[in-house]
C-alpha cells in the first residue's frame, strides 16, 4: 500500500493514527491507513484515507495478521482526499460522519442517551 | 488577582487529589516496615510524576492531543494496542481497589454489611460521575481530599526524631530484608507514577482546551501541586514510622491507616483522616473510570469527553459505565481491596515505559511541539526517569513473587 520513498514515510508519520473530525466538529474515527497511488519512479499521491477497524489487521506484524482479522472484523471506509478540509493535530473533513457512514456506533448507542447533557 | 486565586485553587485541588489508595497503602506499609528509610523513594516517584505530568500537560496544550492518542501514533498500532489493553485492565483493577476502599471507609461510619456498602459506593461514584460537571469533580474531591493534611499535622505533632527523618531522604542499604525493601521502592515509585494519572490529567487538559497560554499554569500546578501532594505521602510514611514501626504492626486495613492520625490527634484526627481517605479514593475512582474510557475512545477515535453531550460521546460514556460495572464485579468476589491495590500498583509499574516513552518522544519532537519542545533539563530528567521506570518495570513482578506480595 505504501511506497518506500522518504516523502511517503514523512506523510504517513504525520497522518497515520490522527483523529478524524467531521464538519460538525465531532471525532468520528482514526486514519487507520492511507490509500496511495502512483507509478513506479513517479510521484505518489494520497488519494484516500482508510478508516474502520477492518483496516487494522494490516497494521499487525505478518505473523499476527490472521489473529488480527478474527478480532478486528468490520467495515472499512475510504474517504477521498477531496473530502479532507485540512489537517493539524487531527484530520478535518468537509462532510459529516453520517454522510460518510462512519462512527455509526456512537449514533446507534447515542439514542439511549437522548436528552442527557454532558 | 483572579488569576492568582485560580492558580492557588488549582494547586489545592492537585494536592488534595494527589493521594489515592496506592499511595495510602504503600506509604503506610513502607513506614510501618522500614520507618523513615524509604522517604527517598517517595521523592523519586514525586519528581517523576512532576516531570511527566508537566510534559503531558505541555503536549496536550500545544498539540491538543492526550497521552493515549500520542501512544498509538508513536509506538505504532501493535505496541499501542498492548499499552491500551494493559492500561485499561489496570485502570479497572485500580477502580475496583478504590471503590472497595471506599466501601471499607463507609463500613467504619455505618452499621451495614460490606456488600451493601460496596453497592452504595459504586452507585455513588456512578451518579457523581454522571451528573457532576468535570470542574466540580476536580474541585470537590480535590478540596475534600485536603482533609488528609491531618497526616502532616500528625507527623509534626508526633515529634519524630527529625535527624532520622532527614536520613530517609538519602538512599540507604537495608541490613536485612533486601527484597522487601526493593519491593517497597518499586511500589512507592509505581504508586506515585500510576499511568491512569497522566491519562486523566492530559485528557482533562484537552477537555478544558488548554493552549500554550496555559503552560505556566500547567507547570505551576504540576510542580507545586504534586510536590506538596508528595509531602502528604511522606507524612503518611512518617506517621506510620512513628506509630506502627516500633510495634511491628503492618497495616492491612484502611482503618489502620486512618488510626495513625488518631494516635496524636484523637477522635477529630481520625474523623479527618477517614473523610480525607474517603474523598481521596472516591476522586481516584472517578479518575480511573474516566481514564479507562478516555483510553479506549482515544485509541479508536471515538468522540469523547465529559463536556460533550452524552448522546454524542455515547461509546465513551458507555465505556466508563462498563468499567465501573466490571470493577464492581471484581471487588464483589470478596478480593481484599488492599491486596488488589498492591497488584494494580505493581502491574502498573510494568507498563510504565510504554506510557511514558511516547510522551517523551513527542515532547522532544520539534515537528509536534514547535518552540515548546523539551529543553535540556526536561530532556535530561525525561531520559533519566525513563531509565528508572524501565528498571522498576523489569523488577516489579520478580519482587512481587520473591516477597510473596510484600508479605516478606
Amino acid at each position: 500500500m505504501m511506497s518506500e520513498g522518504r516523502e511517503q514515510i514523512d506523510l504517513a508519520y504525520r497522518l497515520l493514527d490522527l483523529d478524524l473530525v467531521d464538519s460538525d466538529g465531532i471525532r468520528c474515527g482514526k486514519v487507520d491507513d492511507l490509500v496511495i497511488e502512483g507509478d513506479p519512479g513517479g510521484p505518489a499521491y494520497v488519494v484516500a484515507i482508510r478508516t474502520g477497524i477492518g483496516a487494522l489487521p494490516a497494521r499487525f506484524a505478518p505473523w499476527l495478521r490472521a489473529v488480527g482479522k478474527r478480532v478486528f472484523r468490520g467495515n472499512t471506509t475510504d474517504i477521498p482526499s477531496g473530502q479532507v478540509e485540512d489537517f493539524d493535530s487531527a484530520v478535518h473533513l468537509n462532510t459529516t460522519a453520517e454522510q460518510l457512514g462512519i462512527a455509526s456506533g456512537d449514533r446507534r448507542l447515542g439514542r439511549l442517551f437522548e436528552g442527557e447533557s454532558g | 488577582l483572579s488569576k492568582f486565586f485560580s492558580i492557588a485553587l488549582g494547586i489545592l485541588a492537585a494536592i488534595g487529589g494527589f493521594v489515592d489508595i496506592g499511595d495510602l497503602v504503600f506509604n503506610t506499609q513502607a513506614g510501618a516496615e522500614f520507618g523513615f528509610q524509604l522517604i527517598w523513594a517517595v521523592i523519586v516517584g514525586v519528581i517523576g510524576i512532576v516531570v511527566f505530568s508537566e510534559m503531558c500537560g505541555r503536549v496536550a496544550a500545544v498539540t491538543g492531543r492526550p497521552v493515549m492518542d500520542v501512544v498509538r501514533q508513536r509506538l505504532g498500532f501493535g505496541a499501542g494496542l498492548l499499552t491500551l489493553i494493559g492500561s485499561v485492565l489496570l485502570s479497572v483493577l485500580t477502580l475496583g481497589a478504590e471503590v472497595g476502599g471506599l466501601a471499607l471507609v463507609l463500613e467504619l461510619f455505618f452499621d451495614a454489611p460490606y456488600a451493601t456498602l460496596l453497592v452504595g459506593a459504586v452507585f455513588g461514584i456512578g451518579l457523581v460521575s454522571w451528573f457532576m460537571p468535570f470542574d466540580w469533580i476536580e474541585r470537590v474531591f480535590g478540596y475534600a481530599g485536603l482533609c488528609l493534611l491531618v497526616y502532616l499535622v500528625s507527623a509534626i505533632d508526633l515529634s519524630p526524631d527529625w535527624g532520622n527523618v532527614a536520613d530517609g531522604f538519602v538512599p540507604s542499604v537495608p541490613g536485612s530484608s533486601v527484597a522487601l525493601y526493593a519491593y517497597f521502592v518499586v511500589g512507592l515509585i509505581g504508586a506515585a507514577l500510576m499511568p491512569y494519572e497522566v491519562y486523566f490529567f492530559s485528557s482533562g487538559g484537552v477537555e478544558e482546551r488548554w493552549t500554550p497560554k496555559d503552560l505556566t499554569l500547567n507547570r505551576v500546578n504540576s510542580i507545586v501541586g504534586f510536590s506538596l501532594g508528595g509531602l502528604l505521602s511522606i507524612s503518611l510514611m512518617v506517621v506510620a514510622g512513628v506509630v506502627w514501626h516500633p510495634l511491628g504492626v503492618s497495616p492491612e486495613m484502611i482503618g489502620t491507616v486512618a488510626l495513625g492520625a488518631n494516635v496524636p490527634l484523637g477522635e477529630l484526627g481520625l474523623i479527618f483522616a477517614l473523610i480525607g481517605i474517603g474523598f481521596a479514593v472516591s476522586g481516584a475512582a472517578i479518575d480511573t473510570a474516566f481514564s479507562a474510557a478516555y483510553n479506549v475512545a482515544q485509541f479508536f477515535g471515538w468522540e469523547w469527553g465529559k463536556y460533550r453531550e452524552k448522546r454524542i460521546a455515547s461509546r465513551f460514556n458507555a465505556a466508563w459505565l462498563v468499567s465501573l460495572a466490571v470493577a464492581y464485579v471484581i471487588v464483589s468476589t470478596g478480593v481484599d481491596p488492599i491486596q488488589l491495590t498492591e497488584y494494580s500498583v505493581v502491574f502498573s509499574a510494568v507498563i510504565l515505559p510504554l506510557t511514558y516513552l511516547p510522551v517523551l518522544l513527542v515532547a522532544r519532537d520539534r515537528t509536534f511541539m514547535r518552540e515548546y519542545t523539551n529543553g535540556r533539563i526536561a530532556n535530561f530528567f525525561g531520559w533519566l526517569y525513563l531509565a528508572i521506570i524501565v528498571v522498576v518495570a523489569i523488577a516489579a513482578v520478580p519482587l512481587l513473587i520473591a516477597t510473596n506480595g510484600g508479605g516478606g
